[in-house]
Order: C-alpha cells, then structure tokens, then sequence
C-alpha cells in the first residue's frame, strides 16, 4: 500500500474517538426507528452521513412524511457541495475508480484532513492520503454503526433513546458557537423553530433553517461592513 | 417486504442524493467552482439545520407548559459535561443516564 495512504489513515485514528460514539448512536436510533437489523446496516452503508440519518431516523419513528425527510436530509447534506469543490483538486487526473470512492466517502472529518495535508505537504500524494484518511473513517463509522444496531436491538423500550438526537446535535454544535456570525444563525434559527415547531409537514425546521442562514449572512456582512475601512488600510500596506 | 418498498425509496434516494452532492466538483473539476452566493451561504447551514432540530425537542416541555421538565434538565446537565470535558460519549452516555434518573425521581408531567 502506498506509504501516503496509510499516513492518511493514521491521522484519521485520533479523530475516530469523536466519531465512532455519533455511529453507534445513528446504529441504535436505526433499529429503534423500526428497521430491521439488515435495514439498519443497509441504510447506513448507502447513506453514509451521521446527521442525516439520525434525523431521517428521527422521522421515521415519528412516521412522518417520507418527502419531507428527504428534504431535510438535503439540507443537512448540502454542505458536501463545500467538501466536493475542496477535495476535487486533490483527485483531478486520477482515474475513475478512485474518484466515485472518494466522493462516495466523502466526510468532514476526511476532507479536513486532506486539506490540512495540501497545505503541509504541497508535493506529495494528497490523493493517496485522502482516499486513506477516507476508508479508515469508512470502515470504522460502518463497524460502530454495526455496533450500534446491536445494542439498539437488545435494549428494553422505555429507554427515551431518541434523547440521544439532541444531545449528538448539541455536542456537535457547541464548538460552532465560538464564532459570533455562527452563533447568530444558531440563535435566530433556534427561536424560529420553536415558534413555529407546530406546523406540518416540519415546516418549522425548514422555516428555521432558512432563517439561522439568512441571519447568519446578514450579521456577517454587517460584521465585514464594519470592518471595512481598517480591513481596507491593511490590505494595501500588505499588498 | 412489499410494504417495506417506502422506507428502500427513502433510503436509497437519500443516498444518491448524497452521492450527487459529493461528486458534484469531481464530476465537473476544471468547468466550474462553487459561484459566490452559495459559498456565502454554505458555512452556515450546519448551525442553523442543528439549532432548527435541537431546539424544539430540548423546549418542548417548558413550552407544554411543565416549566422544568426532565429533558430540559437532563440536556443541561449534559451540556455541563460537553463544556467542562469535551468528549462526545461522555456528553451522550451522560445526559442519557441523566435522564433516566430524573425520570424516575422527578413527578410526572405531561411529557416524558
């Protein structure tokens, strides 16, 4: 195997820590959805993206409508359109293979890595380092994930295990809340979905969503607005 | 299986969507970049879509009007464990466990 493949994978295993705990959460919340076991792992596999699952998860056990956990899965995955557009240098002019593994695998946590190895190893293999980062976050989500359906299938009912979503969400969205224009989209969309939270068809969360985003752009404008006159100064002295 | 037929949709669209936004800049690398406005947009979709999903299930009791119930409880203890030790599993397994006792020490409300 080449030598930046497994470098790339090696620089997954710490950060497997924080993942494979959210992957036996999407297994449990799976089974406790009413999918069969095989269901579970199938629907892992083929969707491959935590936050997504555990919210189509999350509507399935409340039978919504199937169109509507659709749409809120795209709106939670759109942000893998950022990802394609980062990773795609990294795999331009390798062939074909190479290319539908690597944007099947596609993860935050993959294409972080493969940005931070460009900047710190501009010559080498990013590519290599990549598709390992990849298939190392592949194999152990998909192993938790197993777990998860598992455990999820030999727990007694009563449990509350749904809880399990927002408390996944919070600790994914409190290190986000550091940064003020973030923390604006959090709060507006927050507030949003709880005024709405009793329309149908989840309108709210899309409502919500749309909201936190615009509130998020318009303080960040705000904030580069401000900034301007001695952002401007500095700009031209470095120039 | 015949009535499992929605659920394979579900499953399966979700996931070529998901592909197709993956391999949407593989597929067109060297004919195009992200155009200014979406990526204007993008970074903020995580917070808002988490806050949008967290909130009205972590306010749903006080907003049915059982000012302190154990989820509301439970979810700020955890968040007491996620800012003092920033690790994930703590923070689940956590407010989980937190949850059961309050469920069972806390009287009933109108929502559990």
């Amino acid at each position: 195997m080449h030598s930046d493949t497994l470098r790339g994978a090696r620089a997954m295993l710490p950060i497997l820590l924080g993942v494979t705990p959210i992957a036996v959460v999407t297994g449990v919340a799976a089974v406790q959805a009413g999918l069969t076991k095989p269901e579970a792992m199938c629907s892992s596999v083929v969707m491959y993206a935590a936050a997504a699952q555990l919210v189509v998860y999350d509507l399935m056990r409340q039978h919504a409508d199937l169109a509507v956990a659709f749409a809120a899965s795209c709106v939670l995955n759109l942000r893998f359109l950022m990802y394609s557009a980062g990773v795609a240098p990294h795999l331009q002019g390798r062939g074909r293979l190479p290319r539908l593994l690597g944007a099947y695998a596609l993860t935050d946590q993959a294409f972080g890595l493969s940005m931070v190895e460009r900047q710190n190893n501009p010559g080498g293999n990013t590519a290599a380092y990549y598709l390992g980062a990849a298939a190392c976050m592949w194999v152990a989500y998909q192993a938790a994930a197993a777990a998860g359906i598992l455990l999820g299938a030999g727990l007694p009912p009563g449990l509350s295990m749904d809880f399990a979503l927002p408390l996944t969400f919070s600790a994914l969205l409190a290190p986000l809340l550091s940064r003020p224009e973030l923390r604006a989209a959090a709060l507006v969309s927050a507030a949003t979905a709880l005024s709405l939270r009793g329309l149908p068809n989840n309108a709210g969360f899309f409502a919500a969503a749309l909201s936190g985003i615009a509130a998020g752009v318009a303080y960040q404008r705000g904030a580069a607005r401000r900034a301007r006159p001695a952002g401007c100064a500095k700009g031209e002295s470095d120039a | 299986m015949l009535d499992r037929w929605p659920i394979w949709l579900l499953i399966l669209g979700i996931g070529a969507a998901n592909f197709l936004l993956r391999y949407s800049f593989l597929l067109i690398f060297g004919r195009g970049s992200v155009p200014e406005p979406v990526r204007e947009v993008l970074p903020f979709i995580p917070a808002a879509a988490l806050a949008a999903i967290v909130a009205p299930q972590v306010f749903a009791e006080p907003l049915a009007g059982h000012l302190v119930g154990p989820r509301l409880l439970a979810w700020l203890g955890a968040m007491l464990v996620a800012w003092r030790t920033r690790n994930m599993p703590l923070t689940i397994a956590g407010g989980l466990a937190l949850l059961w006792v309050l469920q069972a020490v806390l009287p009933a409300g109108p929502i559990h």
